[in-house]
């Protein structure tokens, strides 16, 4: 029971009267490389989003790490602390130098010294390779460094659980494989993963398990390799399709 | 003004909220007694004349000098026993009513509202605000009827604008106005000879004449006032006592002008009192202060202190000073004026 | 002449100022013009500021000017204390130098990098007003007590706008805040207060801070005026400010008040640490331009009877010996807020190149 990470039962999510995700159910063990794709505005992010609590969830339930995830604010709290996120935007702190970006969060959730949470950034922004641009300022950095200093800082309070929402999909072409390299060390360090992502080479690559969403649904729950080779629904085969003739 | 329409609301409405806490008689002389210190109108920047400041920082001038007068009576001295604030104009009836200050003599007139609606009660007048006719020496002018057919600069919109109008009617001469939108104009346009007089509370007209005019003796002031508007010491409604003690305070001043006595002599003068009536004022004989609720000497300290009537105007407005207003209609009744002290049986 | 046919080449200064200043005779002449004005009034400036003015009067009367042409800055020199520090008593006035001087002491250190957190500016304010309050109002360590009635020129208009912004700059912070709070009653009151404070005169505020507030309020809750009216002015001064803020907080990007969220980072530091250092960097020129205003705006308590800067000037000239020498009196305030205004901008000027680098 312990090695589950993610549990999400029967979860339904509106905004107003508009449904955006629909009966969802998801189990992510730990350790576990999960994939989520999807067509635009099928509620991808908003699934993730849900599993820090950025969005709350109206019916059903999504536990995280043995905790409920409802109103109480002093548990939405604990969990962020063990559920890392990276978004597409990066949302780096301008004001902040990346050493400062990385050690803030540290310093006051975590309550590490300044001098423990340093050495901690140090060695993170060593393994997302940028140790030399600790105390440049985000604007300072190309997007591709800027993801990789997102990634550092999310790591830098040590999280269980990792969420991606399209690390890379605002990036140029070239810079995608920089961030996508450092995503495949954390996979193989066996970090807990819930990725959206488009792709498809990494989630062949990485994944344990690939999730294709339509319409505020899970259409389909497989591994790479059937979910690639033979997926069994429809939307899914013309998504991929498209994608793939991309 | 806005501003103005919203502070006479306010002022009319704290006074009918405050008519039932209405001062009732003593009430202010205990309170100023149990605190030690008369608190008394200043004026937020200079009025000259009446209230002013000296390098010092010292507060000076007519005003002031009743004001130090009045501590006197209580105290036997003003020395920390008078506070005076900074007061605006604007600030002088909330600040009586709500009780931040014991008495307004800020150059204040004695109208209607103030009277009744402002819920106020005022002493006699100490001062009356003459208004008069100011021209060149050289067009010979001594009275306001000299001024036929001449012309007069003017604020438009004032008050002295009507009294030009009605002195003028009243007395059968005619002069031609010259309005203006500002003091400055006018003062600017009376300086270049653009009319042949102006028309000011005679004081107003003795600062400028004294501190602006190049050439201050090629002008006089008429000296036959054209209105007049009387200056009295504003207190809060239904405390006669403390309407009685300011008038008193007031009479003292010019009673000792009347019988010859001034701080240099006063101390002889209670020694070998000429009449009973000054043994009496001056405490030589019992009985003058001790119905007011004061010591009966406390005329005696007033003189000593600060002077008599003439000693205050001569040392702030008249000739011992920059100013030097002429006593005009403020002169004692046996010198043409209308100022006379109350009788003391 | 084939000169004028040449193009006029870029990199010369004179050459530019040439070509827009000396085209044509009709050019040559308004420009000779101009020129020959300004020098006109300048000599006269100078003539009548330096050159013919009195600059001292030994017995401290006025008639060595009476008998110069040019400024009367003996005014100053007789009446200098009489504007720096008002009615204060005059033989405990350095008290109030001593006063002042630690606010402008505490500002100045508030400036530096230094001292730029929640805490130490805390500290640092705390000291300087206990300071100030020591000397300026004394009645302890055997000072003698001089009451807020009795403060006056630039001690007191000094004193008024730093309380003011103090006062004001933390209320004007909350406002924002609970302005783009979820739950609506907080957020209604937020804009009440904010719409309600906007559509009053400041004059109106003080007033009724000064004048009629005593009337309504029980004694205890009173105080002296001078602190009711600083906390009308600062609500107003909130108001205001809370709206530029507001418009620094919503130039933010949402996600980052999520990527601090994600990060487990509780309300409290998410609004210090992230919101609103961001936002006062977006808000920093209308913030100075706030507080400038501001400076200026504290002269308006001269009409509920406060011996400021200006009252005091007004009492400075508003004298028989000295009363032609106003132009003088307000020339020596001007400066003096001059120098101040100067400053803040000087200062806003800084922090925007500085803050630049870390910038998005
Ligand atoms: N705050 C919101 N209020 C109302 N509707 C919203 C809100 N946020 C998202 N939606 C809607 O919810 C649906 C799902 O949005 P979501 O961002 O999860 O899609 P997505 O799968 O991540 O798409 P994309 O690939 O474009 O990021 C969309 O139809 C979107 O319009
Ligand atoms: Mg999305």
């Amino acid at each position: 029971m312990t090695d589950t990470a993610i549990q999400i039962r029967r979860m339904n999510k509106f905004y107003g009267s508009f449904q955006v995700l629909r009966d969802i159910n998801l189990t992510v063990r730990k350790g576990e490389r999960i994939v989520i794709c999807g067509p635009s505005g099928s509620g991808k992010s908003t699934l993730i989003r849900c599993i820090n609590r950025l969005e709350d969830h109206q019916d059903g339930s999504i536990n995280v790490l043995g905790t409920e995830l409802n109103e109480d604010v002093g548990s939405i709290d604990l969990i962020r602390r063990e559920v890392g996120m990276v978004f597409q935007h990066f949302n780096l702190f301008p004001h902040l130098t990346v050493l400062e970006n990385c050690t803030l969060a540290p310093m006051l959730v975590r309550r590490f010294s300044r001098a423990e949470a340093e050495r901690v950034a140090r060695e993170y922004l060593e393994r997302v390779r940028i140790p030399e641009k600790a105390d440049a300022f985000p604007s300072e950095l190309s997007g591709g460094q800027q993801q990789r200093v997102a990634i550092a800082r999310a790591l830098c309070m040590r999280p269980e659980i990792l969420l991606f929402d399209e690390p890379t999909s605002a990036l140029d072409p070239e810079m995608i494989n920089e961030v996508l390299d450092v995503m495949r060390e954390l996979a193989m360090d066996g970090m807990t993963m819930v990725c959206v992502t488009h792709e498809m080479g990494f989630a062949r690559q990485v994944a344990d398990r690939v999730i294709f969403m339509s319409n505020g649904e899970i259409v389909e729950e497989n591994t790479p390799e059937a979910f690639f080779t033979n997926p069994r629904n429809e939307r899914t085969r013309g998504f991929l399709a498209k994608i793939l003739a991309h | 003004m806005k501003l103005n329409t919203y502070l006479s609301l306010a002022a009319i409405a704290i006074a009918a909220t405050a008519t039932g806490a209405l001062a009732e008689s003593g009430a202010t002389l205990k309170t100023v007694k149990e605190r030690g210190k008369l608190i008394c109108t200043g004026h937020n920047g200079s009025y000259p004349g009446m209230t002013e400041l000296d390098d010092r920082g010292n507060w000076a001038g007519f005003d002031v000098d009743l004001c130090r007068a009045l501590a006197t009576a209580i105290f036997g001295t003003h020395e920390s026993h008078l506070d005076i604030v900074p007061t605006s104009w604007a600030q002088r009836w909330p600040s009586i009513q709500s009780g931040e200050v014991d008495a307004v003599i800020k150059s204040t007139g004695w109208t209607l509202n103030r009277d009744t609606e402002i819920g106020l009660q005022f002493s006699r007048p100490y001062m009356l605000g003459s208004v008069n006719y100011m021209a060149p020496v050289e067009l010979g002018a001594k009275t306001p009827q000299d001024l036929d057919g001449g012309t007069l600069c003017l604020q438009s919109g004032t008050t002295y604008e009507r009294y030009a109008v009605s002195h003028a009617a009243s007395m059968g001469y005619e002069i031609g106005m010259v309005p203006f939108e500002k003091t400055e104009e006018m003062k600017a346009a009376f300086m270049a000879g653009r009319c042949d007089a102006i028309l000011e509370w005679d004081l107003q007209l003795a600062v400028f004449k004294a501190l602006e005019l190049p050439n201050p003796d090629d002008y006089a002031i008429i000296p036959a006032p054209v209105a007049a508007e009387p200056l009295a010491i504003a207190m809060r409604q239904g405390d006669d006592n403390w309407v009685d003690i300011a008038n008193w305070t007031l009479s003292v001043l010019v009673a000792a002008e009347e019988y010859g006595i001034t701080s240099a002599n006063v101390d002889e003068m209670k020694a070998n009192p000429p009449t009973p009536e000054v043994a009496k004022m001056l405490g030589a004989t019992p009985g003058f202060g001790t119905v007011l609720g004061l010591e009966d000497d406390f005329g005696y300290n007033i003189i000593k202190v600060i002077g008599n009537y003439a000693e205050i105007w001569d040392r702030n407005v008249g000739e011992g000073s920059v100013y030097k207003l002429p006593r005009g209609v403020n002169a004692l009744l046996r010198d043409g004026g209308i100022n006379y002290p109350l009788v003391i049986d | 002449m084939t000169d004028m046919t040449h193009p006029i080449p870029r990199n010369s200064r004179l050459e530019q100022l040439r070509h827009r200043f000396l085209r044509t005779p009709l050019d040559i002449a308004v420009t000779a013009a101009s020129l020959l004005l300004a020098l006109f009034v300048g000599w006269k400036l100078l003539d009548w500021a330096v050159l013919s003015a009195v600059w001292t009067s030994p017995d401290g009367l006025s008639q060595p000017c009476r008998d110069a042409s040019g400024a009367c800055w003996a005014v100053i020199e007789a009446r200098w204390r009489l504007i720096l520090f008002g009615v204060f008593p005059y033989a405990e006035q350095w008290r109030a130098a001593v006063a002042t001087a630690a606010l402008i002491l505490a500002g100045g250190l508030s400036c530096l990098p230094l001292f730029w957190s929640v805490i130490r500016q805390a500290l640092l304010w705390i000291a300087a007003f206990a300071l100030f309050m020591v000397f300026m109002h004394g009645g302890v360590f055997g000072l003698s007590s001089v009451p807020p009635a009795q403060w006056g020129g630039l001690a007191l208009t000094l004193f008024f706008f730093v309380a003011v912004v103090i006062v004001g700059m933390p209320l004007s912070i909350c406002l924002a805040l609970m302005r783009r709070s979820d739950l609506p009653v907080i957020r209604g009151t937020a804009i009440i207060l904010i719409d309600g404070v906007r559509a009053l005169p400041l004059v109106t505020i003080l007033f009724t801070a000064a004048l009629i507030l005593p009337f309504v309020l029980p004694g205890w809750l009173q105080g002296d005026k001078i602190w009711r009216v600083i906390a009308g002015f600062a609500l107003f001064f909130a108001a205001y400010q809370a709206e530029v803020l507001r418009s620094g907080i919503q130039a933010l990007p949402r996600g980052q008040e999520e990527a601090a969220k994600a990060l487990g980072m509780g309300y409290f530091h998410r609004i210090t640490r992230v919101v609103l250092p961001q936002a006062f960097r977006n808000a920093l020129p209308p913030t100075i331009n706030q507080l400038v205003i501001t400076l200026m705006e504290t002269s308006l308590i001269v009409i509920i009877g406060f011996f400021d800067l200006m009252a005091s000037g007004n009492a400075a000239y508003g004298t028989g010996e000295w009363s032609f020498a106003y132009v003088e009196v307000y020339a020596f305030i001007a400066l003096i807020y001059g120098v101040f205004v100067f400053s803040l901008s000087r200062y806003g000027r800084y922090l925007e190149r500085r803050l630049r680098v870390g910038s998005s």
